[in-house]
């Protein structure tokens, strides 16, 4: 049998799979209600955080944990991606983009700062918080790679500084865990231990989770920004 | 079968059948990152209750399900590190076969 042959066999196969799942999905118990983990969530939510946003006070403190693994998932490829590309260095000269896109950059960056801040505080209140506020942070940098060339963000932006940023944001992340540890209580515990509790629905409210929203928004910005600057790297051409 | 289903259908064939047929690194990779976002859609499709609003305790007495959307956004930045990964990859592979094919990347050497 040829390749092409298989494939399409392989393909058949697993659309009718697929086909066959889907319409029985409905038969699934608890598909379109709430079971008792979710009811729970939904009433019991903001008496125990004080976070209005249920997905942020899933996120950071009935699974904060969880959380702190992803953080730590973002640290590793950022690490990983600038070992896989160690050897490399950006360019000395780079095209830029003409002075209208440059000056429209310089006049949207500051709006776009602003918007990722905002997302990251109000995380706790409204859809948003660390991890879409900082990838918005750090589109600021990917904007200036495309309209300034490499060469000029790499001149202005210190990479060393984006990793130091990053390696802190993920200690406050842990050292904000820790401090309830000191009280006697677990690790990431929220509102029984120091932190204030403040009236849900107000920005100072809901304990460690605006700080942790805070930690994980910087940790997410500077990856994502160490990211981009690795690889956007030129190719050169001594590399083995 | 209600209309996010169907979708959540498409998008898994379409992803399926583009990573089987597709020989380029860099389809193959938006394949996987359309059957990741098949798989993300059925799971918050699969928390919404009918007539409920987002869940926002302050606008919304009525909410869906929040943990699907909870670990969905989990899974989404996974998969974006796991596709930034996977693209460094690629960059990798080029450098060394001048190819994104993954019909070259037979020769195996040290």
């Amino acid at each position: 049998m040829s390749k092409t042959r298989i494939a399409l066999l392989s393909i058949i196969v697993l659309v009718v799979i697929i086909f066959s799942f889907m319409l029985n999905v409905k038969d699934f118990a608890y598909y379109g209600n709430h079971n008792e983990t979710s009811l729970y969530y939904v009433t019991e939510g903001v008496n125990d955080t004080g976070a209005v946003n249920i997905v942020t006070a899933i996120l950071f403190d009935y699974r904060g944990f969880d959380t702190l693994g992803e953080a730590i998932v973002l640290f590793c490829v950022a690490s990983a991606i600038s070992m896989l590309f160690a050897s490399r260095t950006a360019p000395k000269k780079s095209a830029e983009l003409s002075i209208l896109a440059r000056a429209a950059s310089l006049l949207y960056s500051p709006c776009i700062i602003i918007f990722g801040v905002y997302i990251i505080i109000h995380g706790h209140l409204s859809p948003g918080g660390g991890f879409q506020g900082g990838v918005i942070l750090a589109s600021v940098v990917l904007i200036h790679l495309v309209v300034f060339g490499e060469s000029t963000v790499v001149r202005h932006l210190d990479y060393k500084k984006l990793a130091v940023i990053e390696s802190f944001s993920l200690l406050l992340f842990i050292g904000i865990g820790l401090i309830p540890v000191l009280t006697g209580n677990a690790f990431l515990t929220n509102l029984p231990s120091l932190f204030p509790r403040g009236i849900p629905g107000e920005l100072f409210s809901a304990g460690n989770i605006g700080l942790l929203n805070i930690a994980t928004g910087s940790k997410v910005a500077a990856s994502v920004a160490v990211i981009l600057l690795n690889m956007i790297k030129r190719v050169e051409e001594d590399e083995i | 079968m209600p209309g996010t289903l169907i979708a959540v259908l498409v998008l898994l064939i379409i992803g399926i059948v583009a990573l089987i047929l597709n020989t380029n690194l860099f389809k193959m990779i938006m394949a996987l990152t359309i059957i990741e976002s098949a798989v993300l859609l059925f799971a918050v499709s699969g928390a919404y209750i009918k007539g409920a609003g987002a869940p926002l305790a302050d606008i919304n007495e009525n909410m869906v399900n929040p943990l699907p959307q909870a670990l969905t956004l989990t899974a989404i930045v996974i998969g974006a590190a796991t596709t930034a990964i996977a693209l460094s990859l690629v960059i990798k592979i080029y450098k060394h076969t001048k190819s994104v094919s993954s019909e070259d990347l037979t020769r195996l050497k040290g």
